[in-house]
């Protein structure tokens, strides 16, 4: 400490890689001294005069607690306290401690976090309990550029966003209140009734995200397919063959679909109409949060929580804008013509960026949606340094080609359909010429489009059809969610923010409530939100979560007196596990009732154990884990302990068949996924699978 | 103590005695009454017994609860 020149303006920044680049930015000989305090990296540099040193943090330093250690609910008095006070494992401590110890020579403290609640809830912790400050100066940016990180510092702010922090601040507590209270509730319910301890957490957000895959399950579950009716048909135009659809996309009864056929069977039909129009696609609006999260998954099967990962990854390299946005807005202030101009040195863009130059449109295509700190994510043009992970590097192509396509001309094409007449029955056929593929070219691979061109017919001409047939086809039921759809339908019911609902869905998981590419509920999960379902539906519906939220958003924009609202959702709070205390006995019951058979279904008995020949061999699941394997059930008799276990494939549905391998004697399974169906013998070592034989049974 | 009375199908307690099988399996029952009633517009005519027969061919599409009763109706049932 003592080599660093007091005093001195103190930085905080909210990761390492931050502090790193934004130091690099203010310093006027762009070379920060780098040293290391409790091997935490610092930077001090010199801007106008000053001495500053930057520190980051990982994250947050800081958790809540509640006050008194007695495990019941409901919990209402909490603190903040150091998290590695909280968690041993957490990696804190040191940051904690180069905080305080820099705190000491600092005349004035700037916040350099990112801009959000969360960077504002960060910045004010460290400032309040390590610094001993209650306000400072705020630095406000979106990309971590020279540029921007500059003009923030000279334009910085007096003070904190009072309304982020105080909407960041209210959602950590009433998260933590939630949170604690209702795991509390729930795992008391089950322990009073089964007097056995078993965690069962559920959370505010994650309640009705659970609640609605399951209800999304239960339509599958009950789903009954229901016949109707197409009519395929090929029509020969100029000696070519087209198909050709019929006026009704769908009949509903068999009688329809088979007078349709046999009134035009046998006969000619006549062009009655030959019409052409116009047709026009626009870009799509610039990326926030969501859309990428979405496409990311589209193209490259990148989970939700991965995709904001790289993105982070691509932020902090100043490559890319912020990417925890709602913006589809992209303001002429950001230098799209330098942005472009920089892109046009780069080798997979330079060929598109220099036509939009050539073209002098500058103004990108804008969504609708907006957001109060950050536009849409957008490439910063910053020269490529190094060569990126494949990830990222795919993801970086995909913000730039999305960003280009932005100055795209629209898309024409020339839509034209010959209507053909037979019997009183219409049918068309339909097809599109491209005129100008405008964005498109630029937005490759990632869209594309195809052109079906019509020969030249005159009204009035007959027409041979090649056939005309019915079809039966059967209603198929709702496909699950993927990690994908399942935000986008978070989205859309209001349930969580942009920052928090790819870490409810992983949290989901890493619970153990749902399971699977395609999302389906766990018996666990089935079991929670059956019971609640029953028993207390608020914490699975999602008016609740939404009604909260609207609280929150009050406190940012309207300024509300956060302690007033706190207050108020701590007695309604109360009063709401006052029920859940009337109703205790009968939810604990439900529970033990229902994780009893959640339980049981989750073994499946394959047959007896060949080794012990008392045991029974069953598939089960590690809690640990959540690996599948077959052990013997004698494992847990002392007499024998019998620790035969053969691997199983831990994705798809297994079945018992019944039936033994007639190499080894060993149960024989049938192994589905998706709609690939195999039996095989659960020995790795089996024959049958090393000669690639089928396998045979007795 | 009483025994409570239990799903056929999946030996749950039924908890409204004026019904034959479970919460899940009576609502499944429910969508197939209306699916079959779909069904016999769809086609102009066709037994229970039938349709029974179609939906129970039809894995993967029909779901599990209405497979279940399906089966259930078609061995068990006197209706």
């Amino acid at each position: 400490m003592s080599s660093i020149e007091t005093p001195y303006i103190l930085g905080i920044a909210e990761k390492p890689q931050a502090a790193r680049r934004i130091a690099y930015a203010l310093d006027e000989n762009n070379k920060p001294q780098n040293k290391r305090l409790k091997n935490i990296p610092i930077y001090i540099c010199k801007r106008d005069g000053k001495n500053i040193v930057i520190a980051p943090t990982v994250g947050h330093l800081f958790t809540l607690s509640s006050i008194g250690k007695t495990w019941n609910y409901p919990v209402l008095d909490y603190e903040w306290v150091p998290s590695h006070f909280v968690n041993k494992n957490a990696k804190t401590k040191n940051f904690t401690d180069v905080f305080k110890s820099l705190a000491k020579g600092a005349e004035d403290v700037i916040i350099m976090t990112d801009f959000d609640r969360e960077g504002e809830v960060i910045g004010y912790l460290i400032l309040k309990y390590l610094v001993g400050k209650s306000n400072a100066e705020r630095m406000k940016f979106s990309t971590l550029t020279r540029r921007d990180v500059i003009n923030a510092f000279d334009q910085r702010e007096k003070s904190l966003d009072m309304g982020f922090l105080n909407s960041g601040l209210i959602r950590h507590y009433i998260d933590w209140l939630y949170g604690i209270n209702y795991s509390r509730a729930l795992s008391l319910a089950f322990k009073r009734v089964s007097g056995r301890f078993k965690t069962i957490s559920i959370g505010r957000v994650q309640g009705p995200t659970l609640g609605s895959v399951v209800e999304h399950e239960n339509s599958i579950k009950f789903f009954v397919p229901i016949p109707y009716w197409t009519i395929k048909s090929e029509v020969i135009l100029n000696n070519e063959n087209f198909t050709a659809v019929y006026e009704k996309a769908e009949l509903k009864t068999q009688k329809e679909a088979i007078q349709v056929v046999k009134d035009c069977s046998g006969l000619t039909g006549k062009i009655s109409n030959v019409s052409e129009e116009p047709s026009f696609l626009y870009p799509f609006p610039p990326f926030n949060l969501g859309n990428l999260q979405r496409d990311a998954y589209k193209h490259f099967k990148f989970s939700p929580t991965k995709t904001l990962e790289i993105a982070e990854k691509l932020y902090l390299k100043a490559l890319i804008s912020y990417p925890r946005t709602d913006s589809q807005k992209l303001p002429m202030t950001l230098g799209h013509k330098s942005i472009l101009a920089k892109l046009s040195k780069q080798h997979n863009y330079n060929v598109f960026a220099n036509e939009i130059i050539a073209a002098k449109k500058y103004k990108p295509k804008e969504g609708k949606q907006t957001d109060a700190a950050h536009p849409a994510i957008h490439p910063t043009g910053k020269e490529l340094n190094e060569v990126l992970p494949p990830d990222e590097k795919k993801l970086y192509d995909l913000i730039v080609k999305r960003y280009l396509s932005l100055f795209g001309k629209r898309a024409e094409f020339l839509k034209r359909a010959i209507q053909i007449l037979v019997n009183k029955h219409k049918f068309e056929v339909r097809g599109s010429k491209i005129l100008n593929e405008g964005w498109i070219r630029y937005y490759r691979p990632y869209y594309s489009i195809s052109e079906y061109i019509l020969p030249d017919v005159e009204i009035g001409t007959e027409v041979i059809f090649n056939y005309i047939e019915s079809q039966e086809h059967l209603t198929s039921p709702p496909r699950r969610f993927n990690e994908s759809t399942l935000l986008k339908y978070m989205e859309d019911e209001k349930i969580g923010t942009k920052a928090t609902r790819a870490g409810i869905i992983q949290t989901l998981f890493d619970r153990g409530y749902i399971g699977g590419k395609e999302i389906m509920p766990t018996p666990l999960g089935i079991s929670v939100v059956n019971v609640l379902q029953e028993q207390y539906p608020i914490l699975v519906k999602s008016e609740m979560t939404r009604n909260l939220e609207q609280i929150m958003e009050d406190v940012q924009t309207e300024n509300k007196d956060i302690q007033g609202t706190i207050l108020f959702i701590k007695r309604e709070l109360k009063d709401l596990l006052e029920l859940f205390h009337q109703k205790e006995t009968e939810i604990g019951l439900a529970l033990y009732k229902n994780l009893q058979l959640s339980e049981k279904s989750d073994i499946i008995v394959l047959g007896e154990c060949k080794q012990c020949k008392k045991g029974e061999l069953r598939i089960i699941r590690s809690r640990k884990t959540r690996k599948r394997f077959v052990a013997c059930s004698s494992y847990f008799d002392k007499d024998i302990i019998c620790n035969v276990t053969y691997p199983v494939p831990n994705t798809g549905t297994i079945k018992s068949t019944k039936k033994t391998c007639i190499h080894d004697g060993l149960p024989i399974i049938e192994w589905q996924k998706g709609r690939r169906k195999v039996s095989m013998c659960i020995s790795p070592d089996c024959p049958s699978k090393k000669e690639g034989e089928k396998n045979e049974s007795k | 103590m009483k025994a409570n009375k239990q799903c056929p199908i999946c030996k749950k307690d039924i908890e409204n005695l004026q019904t034959q099988y479970c919460k899940n399996h009576s609502k499944a029952k429910r969508e197939l009454k209306k699916g079959y009633e779909a069904w016999l517009k769809a086609y102009g005519s066709l037994s229970w017994d039938d349709f029974l027969q179609k939906i129970l061919n039809l894995e993967g599409l029909t779901g599990v609860f209405v497979r279940e009763i399906a089966q259930h109706e078609f061995y068990f049932s006197n209706e």
